[in-house]
């Protein structure tokens, strides 16, 4: 009775349950290893499998239990049963078993939660296992040195590596932790604009967005205010939003508008674009806060050049030292 | 004595059998492949040969080696469970070609790809990736009367058939010269001016020495349009520009470009300004001018002559 069992059941600790130790393990493993500055566990959607183990696994489980209880009640005792039906007997005991652990499996972190875990060298991404023998490599490492930046791209993460290829990361609810880690470590950011679904950001975020970066616009252009107080200039900073219909789509985008005012008449115009929504996506401005305030400043620093250059005023060369 | 000889026997004979067995089913594909090889470099002149390894450097896999433990396992219950030596010399053999199989299908040349370029076409022969010998990656040609042209895809060549369908060959990143050289010696169209290149592939130096070497001939097709500009009574102003301070090459919209403007002699006043554009960048990926020798002075050449046309066309209208 005990061998049916014990057969029953390691093979089903061997085909799936030992995934749950063994991963528990190795990110134990890791964590010991390296100094893992962030974790993160992104949850997939629940994805459906073992499907073929059921189709055939719950109507023989069912059978065999209704073999059973009519041998019993025939027998009158489990004594009068043979080494074979013994046998047969503990494998239902041990197909009972998976069936009550199977849910909670299925339910698992194991089987729905992948691991991201950034340490001061690299970034390890450990699976959700699916299946021990059916399912590949446990665990994928990618370290800084092969790493020349990352871009984000519809619900990924895209680690490009030197030289060629990149390398996807879902990211699920945790895009912006990601980023945050991302620039802490001092990875490049490749691309200016996130694209991802508009779903995504909720409309009050992106408000948020469009406020916290026109405050940095506006205090840009105050610094640029006395230098400019001598031409009779100023800079203007406002914020458009504009829709536009065209053929079978429409187009929604926020931007930031510089101009250099003299009196009352604009005189030049540069436009930023905060987000942009495309029919499904969304392009949104995503950047370390330091780097608004450099890329704002270069935006404004052409617009007063251009119009001192007409103007016909030198610009004072800066050494740097 | 000879009962335990004789088992001993059977399971070496066995082990030997199975480690056969996995071995024709999974490790023969170097052989069969060197084989497939052999014969197109009898029958064809082989321009151009190329071995990738088609896994991505830079990232490393933790290996997943528990089928191995496994029928370890499985090997050692079955030979204390099961009492007949006709089941243990049977799971010997299942043991041996398991394991066998199982290290056949994870080692480097699965994932090896190869090409020719041949004169009359290109052969792929794709990477196996650990199927058995029945079902083995055949080598797949395609003439070069179905293809239309190439494109550079970081580090595929794509062929383009008629239809847009295309067969793409990866190539070693290093082999990018040679690739394009032999393509162009074997008289294959480019379908675009530029290559989309991962933006690490570019290496600065040879870039800056190529925008060099462009400008300098540059200069030197501008001097065959010397009468017709002197007559026309206009001065070139010619040169590489970039929109990006210092050399950051590899920012997101960096660009570089060749432009060319066409001033009058007397006002100084520009009659015509043209661009032809060497590097684009969008962060991960760029796009870099392709052309070379011939090509590329064909090309120049036609791009001077279209301003030139440009500029006419304007002075004529001011004379007008």
């Amino acid at each position: 009775m005990i061998a049916g069992f014990l057969i029953v059941f390691l093979t089903w600790m061997c085909l799936y349950g030992l995934n749950v130790p063994l991963r528990a393990y190795l990110v134990r493993r890791h964590q010991h290893e390296h100094e893992v500055l962030m974790r993160i566990d992104v949850r997939h959607q629940p994805k459906e499998s073992g499907g073929k183990v059921k189709r055939w696994l719950v109507p023989l489980a069912i059978g065999v239990s209704i073999w059973a209880a009519v041998r019993l009640i025939a027998a009158g005792s489990l004594h009068n049963f043979s080494d074979g039906e013994r046998l047969v007997i503990g494998m239902l005991g041990g197909l009972l078993l998976i069936a009550a652990l199977w849910p909670l499996y299925q339910r698992s972190a194991t089987r729905n939660v992948e691991i991201v875990l950034f340490d001061r060298h690299g970034v390890t991404m450990v699976a959700p296992r699916y299946g021990l023998l059916s399912q590949g490599a446990f665990q994928m490492r990618i370290e800084w040195k092969d790493c020349f930046g990352y871009s984000v791209f519809r619900g990924h993460v895209m680690f490009a590596l030197r030289p060629i290829g990149h390398v996807e990361q879902v990211y699920g609810q945790f895009r912006q932790s990601i980023q945050s880690a991302l620039s802490s470590l001092g990875i490049p950011k490749l691309n200016a604009y996130d694209v991802i679904g508009c779903e995504e950001v909720a409309s009050e975020e992106l408000a948020a967005i469009e406020r916290e970066v026109l405050l940095i616009a506006q205090d840009v252009a105050a610094s640029y205010s006395t230098e400019l107080l001598s031409e009779g200039l100023a800079v203007g900073v406002e914020l458009l939003h504009e829709r536009e219909e065209e053929e079978e789509r429409s187009v929604e985008h926020a931007t930031l508008r510089f101009s250099l005012i003299e009196g009352q008449k604009s005189l030049h115009d540069l436009d930023w674009m905060i987000w942009a929504k495309y029919d499904e996506t969304l392009e949104l401005l995503a950047m370390p806060k330091h780097q608004y305030y450099e890329e704002l400043d270069t935006r404004v620093q052409s617009l007063v050049e251009m119009r001192l250059r007409e103007l016909g005023v030198e610009q004072k060369l800066t050494v740097l030292q | 004595m000879t009962d335990i000889l004789a088992i001993w026997k059977a399971l070496l004979t066995a082990g030997v059998l199975g480690y056969l067995a996995g071995t024709v089913a999974f490790g023969l594909s170097p052989t069969l492949r060197s084989r497939q090889k052999q014969k197109v470099f009898i029958a064809e002149r082989v321009v151009l040969a190329g071995d990738v390894n088609t896994e991505l450097s830079g990232y490393q896999v933790g290996k997943n080696d528990w089928n191995f433990v496994l029928l370890s396992l499985a090997f050692v219950f079955m030979l204390t469970v099961s009492a007949s030596d006709v089941l243990a010399v049977i799971g010997c053999f299942g043991y041996i070609g398991g394991m066998i199989s199982l290290y056949h299908r994870r080692r480097q040349f699965q994932k090896q790809q190869g090409f020719f370029f041949t004169e009359k076409g290109v052969w792929l022969f794709p990477e196996n990736l650990g199927r058995p010998l029945w079902r083995q990656a055949k080598g797949h040609f395609t003439a070069w009367q179905q293809v239309t042209g190439y494109k550079i895809d970081g580090s595929f060549v794509q062929f383009y058939q008629e239809g847009g369908s295309y067969v793409q060959v990866e190539y070693l990143a290093a082999d990018y010269e040679r690739v394009k050289s032999a393509l162009s010696e074997l008289g294959v169209e480019r379908l675009e001016l530029t290559d989309r290149l991962w933006v690490a592939q570019v290496d600065e130096e040879r870039f800056y020495a190529m925008e060099d070497e462009i400008n300098d001939l540059g200069w030197d097709l501008l001097d065959l349009f010397h009468e017709e500009l002197e007559r026309m009574r206009l001065r070139p102003e010619f040169g590489v520009m970039r929109n990006m301070p210092g050399d950051r090459l590899f920012e997101e919209q960096a660009r570089s470009w060749l432009q060319l403007n066409l001033l009058d002699t007397d006002s100084s006043e520009r009659v015509a300004a043209s661009s032809f554009l060497l590097w684009h960048s969008t962060g991960s990926v760029g796009y870099l001018l392709g052309l070379s020798g011939q090509e590329l002075i064909d090309r120049l050449q036609e791009w001077m002559k279209r301003t030139l046309r440009d500029a006419e066309a304007a002075k004529e209208v001011v004379v007008s």
